[in-house]
């Protein structure tokens, strides 16, 4: 008898820790999951696709060729965040950039945030590194290019529901002539259903 | 037992429970160190103390401001995210806390957050990121705090005002003119509202604002109609470009007024004891109530722009039927109760009757360590170093303390810094009445 309540007591016990211990579930990066109904992961790569597959099938990089006999070579700008939430851009921004230099068709130079860092090592290595590895100055590759953007949100919500839509659009510049050579456009909407009752 | 003898009990129980503050003594304490400036100090009181799981949002909104104190704007930001997530979470409708609420007392009901407290969470969320110099995040807590405020301005409720001027500022600091006089001209409609008891009227800064942003996007009737009404304010310089920069200086004065509850009582004449709870502010002196800021030859004022202690009274006092009705509502469950509890026995009837007069308790939370008064000062600036000193006054207009800013002004920027002053005696005033 005793036997028996211990195991019991000891199942019961079992189940109740059982339930306090943290689950971790691995995914795919492909699934979706929706928790809140903001921007997600799965926003941030439907954007990066769309874009990447029409940035790479659009006329503006053979016609740069042709005319210059080289590689067009891209920076990134500001992607301006006009939404009502805090977006983490550089997620697709790093996803085309990736795609674009293996694609091996488009070339990148560091961004203005990016090259403070390389320009005062290069600084440096002027000072205390051998002459023949020494990097010297002014011989940085000027960007044909300026890939520039904003995301918009227009939210519309009445009680617990809510339409989400946002809009990402990519602009690709000539930094010659402020020519836009490429316009890429992606649009998510979402219908959003909060609870409206909870434990 | 005898009537005489429960009457005499609850009487004695009364005198106990009459004016209870929920707040304890621990609040005192935190309040001392961030009046001695020490907000690391007071965040590890917070941290000791406030840890119920109805009060989580709480928690995160006082941490918020302290670690903010503390200027830790990246930290305190993370905190104002995760109370906007749980305040999103909490807006479903709890059953079993609803169910507590109806039967014991308000304080059953997780902590959500006034309605005004709400919009001052993204205020002082975007106050962080433009004291980090990232307007661009600033906007973002604009865009979510506009939502909010026009569901307060359809009310006509206090505590939009400073919100809408905030954002105004935000717009102009990103060159986006158009919104940025749309949010001003909110700004002016909310002030032109707040009635009189309210110590800030509209600032005369908000007036130049709209002077110069209507001259600006050449909406030149509008311009006309302020210069009549405003005969006597000079008429801004216009514009320059973008070569000048400005400093915008914000002085945060006191602190929240605190919430009590307060217990209406009767006995009726059957022995029963009625308690009915409601709650009230104490509003709090502020010590300092104007700053001056000072560089080699220049000065500038700051203007009142937001009474919080003021708004707070007002938006209870709004609140107050809804409260009374659920309170009478809950004292009469509460004495079907103990009518249930004294067919069984009349021992048992007593204590169920006691036990739901001293559950019974108005929800005392609130978020005080908002200031008391947010005023403000913007002062334009050439382009390069500054180092800025400014002076606190107080009603008498004697100076309180000083402070040096040093900074670097880049063309056409906005610089903005902040002071929080709680002030040494405001924090044990407060705390009795």
């Amino acid at each position: 008898m005793a036997r028996k309540l211990m195991l019991v007591w000891m199942v019961t016990a079992a189940m109740g820790l059982g339930a306090c211990a943290t689950k971790v579930e691995r995914m795919e990066v492909e699934d979706v999951r929706d928790l809140s109904g903001q921007w997600n992961d799965t926003d941030s790569r439907l954007v990066s696709e769309e874009m990447i597959a029409d940035v790479l099938s659009r006329p503006w990089r053979s016609a740069f060729e042709q005319q210059n006999g080289r590689l067009p070579t891209v920076i990134v700008g500001g992607i301006r965040n006009l939404s009502q939430e805090h977006i983490n851009v550089n997620t697709f921004v790093r996803d085309m950039e990736r795609a674009l230099i293996n694609s091996g068709q488009v070339s990148f130079v560091a961004s203005s945030e990016e090259r403070g860092e390389i320009r005062g090592e290069r600084m440096d290595q002027d000072l205390h590194a051998r002459e023949d590895t020494r990097k010297p100055m002014g011989q940085e590759i000027g960007a044909d290019f300026m890939l520039k953007g904003e995301i918009n949100t227009i939210i519309d919500k009445e009680g617990k529901r809510q339409v989400r839509f946002y809009q990402v659009d990519l602009t690709l510049i000539s930094l010659a002539d402020n020519r836009k050579v490429w316009v890429g456009q992606k649009k998510i909407k979402k219908f959003v259903t909060k609870p409206s009752l909870r434990p | 037992m005898k009537w005489q003898y429960r009457a005499a009990i609850a009487a004695t129980l009364l005198a106990v429970l009459g004016g209870c503050a929920t707040y304890s003594d621990w609040v005192g304490l935190m309040e001392r160190e961030m009046a001695a400036e020490k907000p690391d100090a007071a965040l590890e009181i917070l941290d000791k103390h406030l840890d119920g799981r109805r009060d989580r949002v709480l928690y995160l909104l006082n941490r918020a401001m302290l670690l903010r104190m503390a200027g830790r704007f990246e930290d305190s930001n993370r905190a104002f995210e995760m109370a906007k997530t749980l305040i999103d979470q909490l807006m479903a409708v709890s059953v079993s806390e609803q169910g507590g609420a109806f039967t014991v007392n308000e304080m059953m009901r997780s902590y959500t957050g006034e309605p005004f407290e709400r919009i001052f969470l993204h205020v002082y969320a975007a106050l962080n990121y433009l004291e980090l110099g990232r307007p661009a995040d600033a906007r973002v807590e604009v865009l979510q705090m506009d939502g909010l405020l026009n569901g307060l301005e359809e009310k006509a409720l206090p505590g939009t005002a400073f919100a809408r001027y905030l954002s105004g500022l935000v717009y102009e600091t990103l060159g986006e003119w158009d919104d940025a006089l749309i949010d001003y001209r909110k700004a002016f409609q909310a002030y032109a509202r707040y009635p009189e008891a309210f110590h800030a009227t509209m600032p005369a800064q908000l007036k130049s604002d709209l002077l110069r942003l209507t001259r600006r996007v050449g909406l030149t009737e509008e311009y006309a109609d302020y210069e009549r009404r405003w005969g006597g304010l000079a008429a801004p310089a216009p514009d320059d470009g973008k070569a000048r920069g400005e400093l915008v200086f914000l002085l945060h004065s006191g602190l929240a007024p605190l919430k009590y509850s307060e217990n209406v009582s009767a006995v009726t004449p059957d022995g029963e004891l009625v308690t009915l709870s409601m709650p009230y502010y104490v509003p709090r002196a502020v010590q300092v109530i104007s700053a001056r800021l000072y560089e080699n030859g220049g000065a500038a004022a700051t203007q009142m722009y937001e009474d919080v202690g003021a708004i707070a009274q007002y938006a209870l006092e709004r609140r107050k039927p809804v409260l009374l009705a659920r309170a009478i509502a809950r004292a009469a469950l509460k004495h079907e109760a103990t009518e249930a509890a004294r067919k069984q026995d009349d021992a048992l009837g007593f204590i169920v009757n006691m036990a739901g007069v001293l559950s019974e308790r108005a929800d005392t939370r609130a978020w005080t360590t908002l200031p008391g008064r947010i005023l403000l000062a913007r002062m334009p600036l050439e382009p390069g170093s500054h180092v800025i000193r400014v002076e606190l006054k107080d009603r008498s207009g004697n100076a309180v303390a000083e402070r040096e800013y040093a900074f670097d002004l880049g063309e056409g920027d906005k610089h903005f810094i902040s002071l929080h002053w709680v002030g040494g005696q405001v924090a044990a005033e407060g705390r009795r009445h």
